[in-house]
């Protein structure tokens, strides 16, 4: 490899050009002076296939939308926080500021109990904080935990979601197996929201799966469960029944 | 209402020729939903820990909205943005090696252990943080090498030779870890 990396081709290493060509910044007549090399080197090209796949699988380390949800949550809230007391607001008079903290409570509790009165399943922005829908613990004869269904608005998706979340401990550290998080509507051949596909060596373990995305106007019930296999036995807690429904921006869940 | 599909992510606000940017806060929320996947993919795979990461995403977008909303902005919002997280991503990593180095000499105090994946996570952790972070902002932003510049403050050329080194050593690196190539 090391004697590969020494190649040239019209005065620059080979490899500079492999990675430039990754990010499309060679010329029309550096890509041909590569390519004529590449014919000819069967070492140069291994290499370039090499940062080929580093590059895909750098590309891959986008945050997937799970990952993005967690991270608006996370975020959002802490910078809405911290720029709604900033700017010209602070240079409002200290009186006058009372009586918009006033105002402002007295709107929130407005907005609240209005969202409470229509019995809306989804919360009004900006509280993307998640709203727990229901939740069941778990005792195994090796391991125990909780999981818990919640609904999930995205600022940054722009969306709402149910989410599952599970936290399980096992009494000592596993030699193998996974666990899943199953859902599935009644009759039905189940689906995995989350998976933990190796439990070697794992003492506790945290899975965060999302329950399907209906289309608006579809509504549909689910059992959710915690599917355990180790070793030699397998395990299935009772599960959680909830009903899912696509509405506007999203998927609402709750408690039939 | 707009999918997040529907948002791009760069180019969202340009700033008229020596005019400074006009701020709303809709648009602010569009810039941070625009932004916020290449913000989080930075600050997370640099800290490699989800508050320090939520953290310094915090601090870069309180940053340019300070600067935006005082009318002070001369620079694309998020070549500024980038910047800021990128150096208090820097800065987060160094002290918690710094202080992880202190706690090796208090053994009863116990030193998080930084959340580390697969071959590719490990390779990266093992990189400098200034040119992982270039990395991934090439990799997963998708930034041209003067954008790259204009972020950093730094010649495409110091650019280039950066991306060069930190590519070649990531290759390495990944191969070493056991990485499938």
């Amino acid at each position: 490899m090391n004697q590969v990396r020494d190649h040239r081709v019209a005065g620059r290493a080979v490899e500079e050009l492999i990675i430039e060509e990754l990010d499309g910044a060679l010329s029309p007549s550096e890509q041909r002076a590569l390519v004529a090399h590449l014919d000819a080197c069967e070492g140069c090209r291994a290499l370039r296939v090499d940062h080929r796949r580093v590059h895909r699988l750098l590309v891959g380390r986008s945050p997937d939308r799970l990952e993005l949800g967690r991270a608006d949550r996370l975020v959002w809230p802490r910078v809405e926080a911290e720029f709604r007391g900033l700017g010209p607001r602070r240079e409002v008079r200290p009186l006058f500021n009372i009586g918009l903290a006033a105002a402002a409570g007295l709107l929130v509790v407005a907005v609240a109990l209005a969202a409470l009165l229509l019995g809306g399943s989804r919360a009004a922005r900006p509280a993307d904080a998640p709203q727990q829908i229901a939740s069941a613990a778990f005792e195994l004869p090796d391991a125990s935990g909780e999981y818990r269904i919640e609904q999930r608005i995205s600022r940054a998706l722009d969306s709402s979601e149910v989410a599952v979340v599970v936290d399980v401990r096992f009494q000592q550290a596993q030699t193998g197996g996974f666990l899943e998080v199953r859902f599935s509507e009644p009759g039905e051949p189940y689906g995995v929201a989350a998976r933990a596909p190796d439990l070697h060596g794992v003492t506790r373990t945290h899975l965060e799966g999302r329950l399907p995305v209906l289309e608006r106007g579809v509504t549909r019930m689910y059992r959710v469960w915690i599917h355990l296999e180790l070793a030699s036995e397998m395990y299935d807690t009772p599960g959680i029944m909830v009903e899912l429904s696509g509405e506007r921006g999203g998927t609402a869940g709750r408690i039939p | 209402m707009a999918s997040m599909d529907d948002i791009p992510t760069r180019g969202i606000v340009t700033p008229a020729a020596g005019s400074p940017l006009p701020f709303t806060e809709d648009v602010f929320e569009r810039f941070y939903r625009g932004t916020l996947p290449t913000v989080w993919a930075l600050a997370r795979r640099v800290c490699r820990d989800d508050e320090e990461a939520a953290d310094v995403a915090q601090e870069a977008y309180l940053a340019v909205y300070r600067v935006w909303s005082a009318g002070a902005l001369r620079t694309e919002p998020e070549h500024l943005l980038l910047r800021v997280a990128k150096r208090r991503a820097i800065d987060a990593l160094r002290a918690r090696v710094r202080r992880q180095r202190l706690q090796r000499f208090a053994p009863r105090a116990a030193a998080p252990e930084l959340s580390v994946g697969g071959p590719l996570d490990v390779a990266l952790a093992s990189l400098n943080p200034r040119e992982s972070s270039l990395l991934l902002l090439q990799a997963v932003g998708g930034y041209t090498y003067d954008e790259l510049a204009r972020i950093d403050g730094v010649t495409i050329g110091a650019v280039k030779s950066r991306l060069y080194r930190a590519r070649r050593e990531l290759a390495d690196r990944y191969r070493r870890e056991g990485g499938s190539l």
